[in-house]
């Protein structure tokens, strides 16, 4: 059944129907989170929220545009809202980001190659922490999530040629970061 | 085609969000310039490790306190409606009684003959447990019963 029929059944009562849209998403938007805020608390938190919010707008959502960039657009300005919220608390109560990045997990087959994949995986996750937001948000929408720039510009609402921009920027700024880990040998 | 300044073309190109002119034009360009051809295969590797990059899986717990919050009088937002409701509830049970009580007394007091109502209040008194007359029916009844005793 596609998101619409959902929709369509929540809208009539049937509350089960938003259930099962937040069980199909939860993990994207999760990750979305994760990626955005940096650990699993303030994602868990932000995705929760991300739900609730869908949940109460979703009576007067029109199916101008699709499910999930609408979501997306919730969850984005829910990270947004979270980072801002918190940003103060973050000066005083800073997390320490070696015991996050040590926490990342590697399915990489050999002990050696797991070694360069987690240490390639850490670079990327240090490199992605030290983008803007602005920066950090189009590429993962963009490399994890998948959207295309057209789907990027509606969750942002902004120009295919601010998004354009942002992800050429962002790429540039993660290889300069990333060092060994993109360059040619 | 010049260099491609900070990856202008070279970002859409490996996203497939290039035109079709534009595209032939980078090629062109690519197989001509070393150091655009260098940036290319970077861009690549940094967009291979985003496909190893872990996706997550949402917390056990996240499905349940997202349908238990919905389902909460929070998701709802602060509503009068159900004090609203409790209170009305009580007041038509207060008027219900009320009305009974003085209906009550107004069938008494009105329907009821005055002296119609003074036969019921006398047929309750314990004036109709009199001793019978000793010619009665009545009586000749009771003394066989406490005979039988």
């Amino acid at each position: 059944m596609d998101d619409f029929r959902f929709i369509e059944n929540f809208k009539k009562g049937d509350i089960s129907a938003f259930g099962t849209l937040v069980q199909k998403y939860q993990d994207r938007i999760y990750t979305l989170c994760r990626y955005i805020l940096e650990n699993q608390d303030d994602a868990n938190d932000a995705a929760q929220d991300t739900f609730v919010k869908a949940y109460q707008g979703l009576k007067s959502f029109k199916p101008t545009s699709s499910f999930y960039t609408w979501l997306y657009r919730i969850a984005v300005n829910t990270c947004l809202d979270h980072k801002r919220k918190y940003s103060l608390h973050s000066l005083f109560f800073s997390k320490d980001f070696e015991e996050h990045i040590d926490n990342y997990p590697s399915h990489a087959p050999s002990p050696e190659a797991a070694y360069v994949a987690k240490q390639s995986m850490q670079a990327l996750q240090a490199a992605l922490n030290s983008l803007s937001t602005k920066l950090r948000v189009v590429i993962v929408l963009n490399e994890l999530e998948g959207l295309s720039y057209e789907e990027i510009a509606e969750v942002l609402d902004v120009s295919i040629g601010t998004v354009k921009s942002r992800i050429s920027r962002a790429r540039e700024e993660l290889k300069k970061s990333m060092g060994e880990f993109t360059e040619q040998r | 085609m010049r260099c491609s300044k900070d990856g202008k073309y070279l970002s859409p190109y490996i996203d497939g969000e290039l035109g079709a002119k534009e595209v032939v034009r980078l090629e062109s360009h690519l197989a001509q310039c070393d150091r655009c051809s260098k940036d290319l295969v970077e861009m690549r590797r940094l967009s291979g490790l985003f496909s190893n990059a872990e996706r997550f899986s949402a917390p056990p717990g996240l499905r349940s306190s997202v349908m238990e919050r919905v389902r909460g009088p929070s998701a709802k937002g602060f509503s009068l409606i159900p004090f609203f409701t409790g209170f009305a509830e009580t007041v038509a049970v207060l008027l219900a009684i009320t009305a009974g009580v003085m209906s009550g007394g107004l069938l008494i007091n009105n329907l009821v003959p005055h002296h119609k109502g003074e036969q019921i209040v006398s047929s309750l008194s314990l004036e109709s447990f009199e001793e019978l007359p000793p010619d009665s029916l009545g009586r000749a009844y009771l003394v066989m019963t406490e005979e039988r005793r």
